[in-house]
């Protein structure tokens, strides 16, 4: 009598531990969180547009959705981005200081692809690493 | 032959005066395709890129796919990997006229327009018009409008199981605040 209890009562926690995992690690688990990632490599601005102006198919399956730390000058700076050596684009989480104008920097941030009207390579949730 | 050469920098000037364009990086690019209200499936880009050519009207706007973000992690993983196929088309593009545009003729009052073109999205390439209100305050030009496409016009699969949650007709709606170059 107690055996089929436990069983019972085992089987319905399995079954309610089960679909809570289902619920928040699969349904509704957490977007990326690209500044506590690991970046997989850290590339100048310049050398990774070559990259991709020689081979966008290549710079593509190398880059796209991975997180990388891009180095160079800031070349420009608005409210909510910045673009390094005129050759990466990057959407910061935080507002952007106008005072890192021309300044050496390092981004992290996840590739989102290559931008064909500016000719630039754009990266979005970036944070600052160091400057 | 002095005459000439004088004249034809002339040519020259006027044109580079007259092209004039106007630009941004950061512009909105919205889409939804929610049925009914169970569960809003949308996804905003605010890395929209687009250039205005004031002379003439033309206008280019592109779009990278992985850069649309939706309020569930799982939609956006799906949006990615199943619909747009987002490794294989990385960008949306659309090249177009804004038909009957006269530059000096924008104000701050935002003026009705139709802009037409060619959509491109997951390697299809489909003719969109677009209700469009632009208007000009300094040096900013913004474009905002709206237009619906059918997914199964760019060969995006709706599976049947879902088909009741994810609608086959797209509303997109774009938020352009173009700067002068």
């Amino acid at each position: 009598m107690t055996k089929t209890i436990i069983k019972v009562l085992v089987l319905l926690l399995v079954i309610s531990l089960g679909s809570y995992y289902i619920y928040k690690n699969i349904l509704y688990k957490d977007a990326r969180d690209i500044n506590s990632e690991k970046s997989i490599l850290t590339i100048s601005a310049t050398d990774l547009e070559n990259e991709y102006v020689l081979d966008p198919a290549k710079g593509d399956s190398k880059y796209l959705n991975k997180t990388i730390e891009v180095e160079g000058i800031v070349s420009e700076v608005t409210d909510s981005s910045m673009v390094i050596d005129h050759k990466v684009f990057c959407k910061m989480n935080k507002k952007a200081e106008k005072t890192l104008m021309n300044k050496k920097i390092n981004i992290k941030g996840r590739c989102i692809g290559f931008d064909d009207l500016f000719e630039v390579v754009k990266f979005d949730q970036c944070s600052i690493q160091q400057h | 032959m002095k005459k000439i050469i004088v004249l034809l920098f002339l040519f020259v000037g006027i044109l580079q005066v007259s092209a004039q364009k106007y630009a941004t990086k950061t512009g909105s690019l919205k889409f939804e395709a929610t049925v009914d209200a169970v569960e809003e499936i949308a996804a905003e880009n605010k890395n929209t890129s687009a250039i205005l050519e004031s002379s003439t009207g033309d206008i280019a706007v592109l779009t990278l796919m992985k850069g649309f973000r939706f309020k569930v992690a799982l939609m956006e993983e799906h949006f990615n990997e199943n619909y747009v196929e987002s490794d294989k088309f990385p960008k949306a593009t659309f090249k177009g006229k804004v038909e009957d545009f006269d530059a000096s003729k924008l104000s701050a009052t935002a003026k009705a327009f139709k802009i037409s073109g060619d959509l491109t999205l997951h390697g299809k390439t489909q003719k969109v018009t677009a209700n469009a209100k632009i208007s000009k305050s300094g040096d900013k030009i913004t474009v905002t409008g709206n237009f619906d496409i059918k997914a199964q016009d760019f060969d995006i699969e709706i599976p049947k199981l879902v088909s009741n949650k994810v609608s086959n007709k797209i509303k997109v709606s774009f938020n352009l605040l173009l700067a002068k170059l």
